[in-house]
């Protein structure tokens, strides 16, 4: 009892220090006054997901620069390192609002720091904007909270339509991940969507994250006769599913969602994708979409993917908004973010009521080992 | 359509099952002569896997070479393994060694991520027999290959433990390291030799496995090998046709709970049957009942 009391001391005065050195920073910076150029930027610039981190912030670079040049603004991106960790994240976000006085968050890159941000930011009222953050509870955050990449629900429904209404598939299987939200997420919202339309799914088999051996379910599936196999899951596991659906001779149109993105690079064997068709961000040859990964390419030397694409055009529908708000104070700058109707490379995007995107999907067909774009 | 499903099923299940013999062949020789869990045992079937993705598909010899490279390259590993890691604690608690092992399976790990990342790779496509064909069941070339070859190396196995010198050797050590070595055995260089031959079952599994799962990353060997280990408890550890026929079975039971029970439970049913195995013969099926294991 008498350790707990101390530790509670403890803390109490430590957080009372941690209270106090907040509230010298804002009165000191109060003095500084006007900066309403600063963008802030939070995402992982280093560790395990420095991958994502990078690529959005050098696409959201790349516009920001151009968009500058042309209109003689002088936005600055002010970046943060969250390496991916949720409350280095928050700090970074505080530090951006409170030190930087930075106009509008331009972040964050994963959906969990995204999520730690948006809540964080409640407070404030920030303008929050995340070019990649997918989980649907991000936007619920409040208001003043968007996003630039499409949300899994959304691609679920948009898949259950297209495989209704463009593939008129009457049966559907589908083979998931039972570990990964984003799997089961995809699983029940194109479930929901396809039997309301009318649709009869005849087996929704489940697998454990890290099985790699989907022989058994298969065989089921194969016996069931379908018209179309459903499989939301992340490249690896489509790779190893659709050589073993070969070695089966499981003949039918198989589809997947943006986790097949970068799938052909680790089939051994491209034939067995062969016409199957999944959706992204963004149909490859798509010329617009082509020339600006030859631009992306030139500039940074490496090649762009859909994050940094994302992170281009999410930074144009930001900008935009700040070019129609004179004040720069929030509620203007949140207010035009959600009459949001832009056209960038990905295409029209407008906001829902929730701030999740409403847009174009690229539908991608794998003809002779290379992504094309799905015409019937 | 019914039955032809099931054989097709069961075919499924030799096929899981014999991947798992391969590996569950090496746990057990080593736990049987060393009396130690080896947990690196799984790691070494990554690096077998990428061993052949190396000297295949980057270095570009030919295969031949690079199946035996990938081998020689995990017998030697396996043997350094025994060397460094177990041999200076072989006087120790067994606790020491199996947190030793344990740490080398994570040291393994880590080092294949450092010099491939943790992308995945991809595994060469070069078993190109034709499929066996029984009436409406068709059985790929993956699948009998697995098959045959872990029965011929169980076989061959047999024979090396049952009619060799080296084989007299190991289960002399085996049954008693202290009497064996008064007798005049090698205790140390029989140990190795298990751990070499361990190894490079290891390898062979890798191959075979990523024949059939063609896609390689640092942490391939952690799923199999523990299922393996299971198969291994499940036969009675120590045994040889043991850690077989618990490979088998277990492979089979998890092929079946998934096709007539439920897919995402099937490794609560095979882990259940473990247990219930445990209580009620705890040294495994074809294990002998002995009075101190680990």
């Amino acid at each position: 009892m008498k350790k707990l009391f101390k530790l509670s001391m403890v803390l109490l005065v430590a957080l009372s220090l941690v209270a106090c050195k907040q509230n010298e920073e804002t009165s000191t910076n109060v003095t500084t006054g006007e900066s309403s150029n600063i963008i802030g930027f939070v995402g992982p610039l280093e560790g395990e997901y420095s991958v994502y981190g990078n690529s959005v912030l050098n696409g959201a670079k790349l516009y920001l620069e151009e968009y500058n040049k042309a209109n003689g603004t002088n936005y600055v991106l002010k970046t943060y390192d969250s390496k991916g960790d949720n409350s280095q994240a928050v700090s970074a976000y505080h530090k951006l609002v409170e030190e930087d006085k930075a106009v509008a968050i331009f972040g964050g890159v994963t959906s969990g720091e995204s999520i730690a941000i948006a809540s964080a930011s409640q407070s404030y009222n920030t303008p929050v904007i995340s070019a990649s953050a997918t989980a649907v509870d991000f936007t619920k955050a409040g208001k003043n909270i968007f996003r630039g990449a499409f949300t899994d629900p959304f691609q679920a429904k948009v898949l259950a339509e297209f495989t209704f209404d463009t593939l008129k598939a009457k049966k559907v299987a589908i083979i998931y991940d039972t570990g990964s939200d984003y799997a089961k997420g995809v699983t029940e919202v194109f479930s929901k969507v396809y039997t309301e339309k009318g649709g009869n799914i005849a087996l929704s088999e489940g697998y454990n994250s890290g099985d790699v051996d989907f022989t058994s379910q298969l065989t089921k599936i194969k016996a069931e006769n379908v018209d179309v196999l459903l499989v939301p899951n992340y490249y690896k596991d489509v790779a190893l599913i659709l050589s073993q659906a070969k070695n089966l001779n499981l003949d039918v149109q198989i589809i997947g969602g943006d986790g097949w993105d970068g799938v052909l690079s680790v089939a051994s064997d491209v034939s067995i994708l062969e016409n199957a068709i999944f959706v992204n961000h963004y149909a490859p040859d798509n010329q617009k979409v082509v020339d600006w990964l030859e631009k992306y390419k030139t500039t940074y030397g490496i090649d762009g993917n859909s994050f940094s694409i994302l992170a281009y055009d999410t930074m144009g529908i930001l900008l935009e908004a700040l070019a129609k708000s004179p004040n720069k104070n929030n509620e203007e700058i949140i207010n035009n973010l959600a009459q949001t109707s832009y056209d960038g490379i990905l295409g029209h995007v407008e906001f829902d009521e929730n701030g999740d995107p409403v847009k174009d999907l690229g539908f991608i067909v794998i003809k002779n080992g290379v992504y094309t774009t799905y015409s019937k | 359509m019914e039955l032809s499903q099931f054989i097709m099923q069961f075919v499924n299940g030799l096929n899981v099952g014999s991947i798992y013999a391969l590996i569950a062949l090496g746990y057990t020789m080593v736990y049987g002569i060393a009396k130690l869990i080896n947990f690196a045992h799984g790691d070494l079937i990554m690096v077998g896997s990428y061993g052949v993705f190396y000297f295949y598909t980057v270095l570009k010899l030919p295969l031949w070479i690079a199946i035996v490279l990938a081998i020689l390259l995990c017998v030697i590993l396996g043997a350094l393994i025994e060397k460094i890691a177990y041999k200076p604690l072989r006087k120790a608690s067994k606790i020491s060694l199996l947190i030793t092992a344990i740490g080398m399976s994570y040291l393994l790990q880590s080092t294949f991520q450092l010099i491939f990342t943790a992308n995945p790779k991809v595994f060469p496509n070069f078993i190109n027999l034709p499929a066996l064909k029984l009436g409406d069941i068709l059985i790929g070339a993956n699948y009998y290959l697995t098959f045959l070859i872990s029965i011929f190396l169980l076989i061959a196995l047999n024979i090396l433990v049952k009619h060799t010198k080296v084989g007299r050797a190991m289960r002399a050590v085996s049954q008693d390291a202290g009497a064996a070595q008064l007798m005049g055995i090698d205790v140390d260089k029989t140990i190795s030799i298990t751990f070499m031959i361990g190894s490079g079952l290891a390898a062979i599994a890798g191959i075979l496995y990523c024949c059939l799962y063609p896609v390689v990353s640092p942490y391939l060997g952690a799923v199999p090998g523990i299922k393996a280990f299971i198969a291994a408890v499940l036969g009675g550890i120590g045994s040889i046709p043991g850690a077989v026929l618990g490979a088998f079975i277990l492979g089979m039971v998890e092929v079946m709970s998934k096709a007539y029970l439920s897919s995402a439970l099937s490794d609560t049913i095979v882990f259940s049957i473990l247990i219930i195995m445990l209580i009620f013969k705890p040294s495994g099926i074809l294990g002998k009942n002995l009075k101190e294991k680990v």
